[in-house]
């Protein structure tokens, strides 16, 4: 009895004793025996992918290949990595594909310039959208905050006239000349001197609608004056035009408590018409802007290559050692060092044969990096941020949430923003990849591999669990399931077929671990 | 335990449309007792601790906080004071460990960055102070404790805060007898630490085991405070059932 009640007063203490590598290995093992594998059954898929295809067809593990696959698994990867913080909440968003779409489309007319007829029409509905959208923004502002209550003609004033008059300011200026970059800065001074002025009792939502609404008002202005427009008006427009979507999407989810699912099928129909209408008659815009076909065809030189390895290697390395420090310094448990150096050992090398790889053929292709760095970006906001926490704390406990003071409607529409804008991204890498949009831009697989990559990669459907990088691993399948049946010359049935079957077995598999888990008492 | 009352209540009363769920009840609670509120279902516990918690303001009567006339109109202003209530349902999620639980809407960050290390050190170190002792490590996610380690971790998190008052509502009703142990070793504890502690609970024999003094409630109305010592557990009973606490002997003095 008396061992018994000395034994558990030393639990707690001995998780802060320093470990020894052997322990912090046998520690991951009996980890990965009760269930809690990560990724290895990804990377234990993606070589079973590379010997099925390399033996059939000798030319899947070329380095000519291995670059293509990095291209084109891109977009999918980048809108995979919104859609698992929407996951995370335990929501879907369905829209992700034609809202990527319309990214595209705006981006590639605003590059374009000149308009053709009917398309002023759908830009006629965008904008009254808009303006309906914002001033009813106001009035939910007023439902919410009665602190308000007594600004409410005064912000409506300044809120809307302010903005439509820069607006048509910038529009009649703009049928003179194109815009240029001191007009856009004028713009976000503009914004911001609004929100600066309503910054008291005025909530987020409220200073994002005012700086979207300005921005679409320029994004109306430029394309109607069908003066075309330089890449960093063009991407940046078509970029909030995304996240003012999702701001949209989100904002009609949490006001009138609508599943998501709803919501984004609406969302998913009504930007496949916003994509049709802009196109209009055209069917196909040819992308010729250079910088933005860099985008997905810019490769690094060989030498660039190696640098930006060592540089992130490196980093890796440094953080991993300051981490180690700290938690010592705090009498915290710390990694071992020797697993550092084997960790950084094996990042080094797997990074140096990539870009070994790479270089044999065109280089490291830059959205490569661009992928990689996102990846960190959005996976720092995801566990090392407050934000994150209350993503995942919404997505395990809403309730719980509430209660310990976090606005879960305000949570809800940011990640609806984060979706929508990084599928705004994914759907400029793609057009940079086809160097041109149609009427089907958005369209086709692009969602439901989106969906599945980060669902493949271990992202939870339910909410509270997953990782940012799973987007990437689960791009990497798909992506690489899809170019080896290509170079095999399946035929399209076949391939979907197969890719279902490559999901369910990533499903099954996480299922079965889950259920290992719960067994042994981890989750 | 010191005489004069942290938290006082004078004939607060509490009205939800026709329904009188308070009438003119006194309560008080002092720093480093554990006060138990008992009645049966409908008898006003609830009520009374939203009330507390600025859930539901009390309609009328007077609230004293360390002498000082208060106001606990919104689960804030309570919080302000240092009062914390530990739900039924605890309130945690799952899928976050210990650390991030403790510290959910009250994160540490440097530079907008979560500071991970001191909030995990300050972590280690309530929990060892309360002597929360079977928890293997603080970076468990919670869905892979039990149900008292659970409760052991909603009290920590409620007493981390420089908490003057903790409400623990039914913080046995789910537990084995072990576990049950285990709360209510930390319900004494906290009052040994200093705290007041309101317990709600209809397990009078757990009451019994922890409280100092037990107040009564029947129906809206308080019928009374009385002393753990100078009762048994039919008095008790009694006093739920039936509210004649004037032939309960050993009843404590009236609150004025």
């Amino acid at each position: 009895m008396s061992a018994q009640a000395k034994e558990p007063e030393n639990a707690l203490l001995k998780s802060t004793r320093q470990q020894s590598v052997g322990d912090y290995i046998q520690g991951y093992l009996q980890r990965v025996r009760s269930g809690d594998i990560g990724s290895l059954p990804i990377i234990f898929g993606m070589i079973v992918i590379a010997v099925i295809f390399q033996t059939a067809n000798e030319n899947f593990l070329t380095p000519r290949n291995l670059v293509n696959l990095i291209v084109q698994m891109a977009a999918i990867t980048t809108i995979g990595y919104g859609i698992v913080y929407v996951l995370l909440l335990g929501e879907i968003d369905l829209s992700v594909g034609f809202v990527s779409g319309t990214a595209a489309v705006s981006m590639t007319l605003a590059l374009r310039g000149p308009l053709v007829n009917e398309m002023a029409v759908g830009i006629g509905i965008f904008f009254a959208l808009a303006v309906t959208y914002f001033i009813w923004h106001l009035l939910l502002v007023k439902v919410h905050n009665p602190a308000l209550d007594f600004h409410i003609p005064l912000v409506a004033v300044l809120g809307v006239f302010i903005p439509v008059l820069i607006g048509l300011g910038v529009y009649i200026n703009s049928t003179v000349r194109p815009i240029t970059l001191p007009d856009v800065i004028l713009l976000v001074i503009a914004a911001g001197v609004v929100g600066v002025v309503f910054r008291k009792g005025i909530t987020l939502r409220l200073l994002a609608a005012m700086i979207i609404f300005l921005i679409i008002t320029v994004l109306v202005a430029a394309v109607l004056t069908g003066a075309a427009q330089p890449w960093y008006i063009a991407v940046p427009v078509a970029l909030v035009a995304a996240a003012g979507i999702g701001l949209l999407h989100g904002t009609i989810i949490t006001y009138f408590g609508l599943p998501s699912f709803v919501v984004t099928l609406a969302g998913l129909l009504a930007w496949q018409g916003v994509v049709l209408i802009f196109i209009g008659g055209a069917g196909t815009v040819i992308l010729q802007d250079s910088t933005v076909l860099g985008v997905a065809r810019a490769f690094l030189p060989a030498e660039v290559g190696w640098l930006v390895m060592l540089v992130f290697v490196a980093a890796f390395a440094a953080n991993e050692f300051r981490q180690m420090q700290q938690r010592k310094s705090r009498g915290l448990a710390a990694k071992p060092i020797g697993i550092l150096v084997l960790q950084t050992l094996l990042l080094g090398s797997l990074a140096a044969v990539a870009v070994w790889i790479c270089n044999q053929d065109r280089g490291v292709p830059a959205i490569g990096v661009g992928l990689i760095l996102m990846m960190i970006g959005l996976s720092f906001l995801a566990t090392r941020t407050r934000f994150g926490r209350y993503v995942f704390a919404v997505g395990g406990n809403a309730e719980a949430a509430r209660r310990a003071g976090i606005s879960v409607q305000q949570i809800r529409v940011r990640v609806f923003m984060i979706s929508s804008f990084m599928a705004g991204v994914g759907g400029i890498i793609l057009a940079a990849r086809l160097s041109s949009v149609d009427t089907n831009a958005g369209g086709g697989q692009i969602l439901l591999n989106s969906i599945a990559a980060a669902v493949i990669g271990g992202t939870s459907l339910f909410g509270g669990s997953g990782k940012v990088s799973s987007a990437m691993l689960g791009a990497v399948i798909i992506a690489g399931v899809d170019n080896g049946m290509g170079l095999l010359g399946l035929s399209a049935g076949v391939k979907f077929i197969i890719t279902a079957l490559v999901l369910l077995a990533a499903v099954v598999v996480d299922a079965l671990a889950r259920r290992s888990q719960k067994q042994s008492g981890i989750r | 335990m010191s005489t004069k009352p942290l938290l006082e209540l004078r004939a607060v009363t509490k009205r939800f449309g026709a329904v009188q769920a308070l009438t003119e009840v006194d309560f008080e609670v002092c720093s480093g007792e554990v006060m138990a509120l008992v009645g049966d279902n409908g008898a006003g516990k609830s009520t009374l601790i939203k009330g507390i918690a600025g859930i539901y303001p009390f309609d009328g009567g007077e609230i004293l906080f360390e002498d000082q006339a208060v106001t606990l109109d919104s689960p804030a202003a309570s919080a302000a004071l240092g009062i914390e209530v530990v739900y039924q349902d605890l309130a945690l999620a799952d899928n976050l460990d210990v650390v991030a639980n403790m510290f959910l809407g009250r994160e540490q960050t440097s530079m907008g960055a979560l500071s991970e290390l001191e909030m995990e050190r300050r972590c280690i170190e309530t929990l060892t102070s309360l002597s929360v002792s079977t928890l293997r490590s603080v970076r468990l996610p919670v869905a892979s404790l039990s149900g008292g380690q659970r409760q052991a971790i909603a009290v920590a998190k409620a007493v981390m805060w420089n908490s003057k008052l903790v409400i623990l509502d039914e913080p046995t009703a789910a537990l084995g007898v072990a576990q049950t142990r285990q709360v209510l070793d930390l319900v004494r504890r906290l009052a040994d630490k200093g705290l007041a502690v309101i317990l709600i609970s209809h397990n009078l024999h757990d009451i019994f085991e922890v409280s100092d003094r037990i107040t009564v409630l029947r129906l809206g109305h308080g019928v009374g405070v009385m002393e753990r010592r100078k009762v048994n557990q039919q008095e008790v009973v009694h006093a739920i059932t039936a509210g004649k606490m004037q032939k309960v002997p050993g009843m404590a003095e009236e609150v004025q």
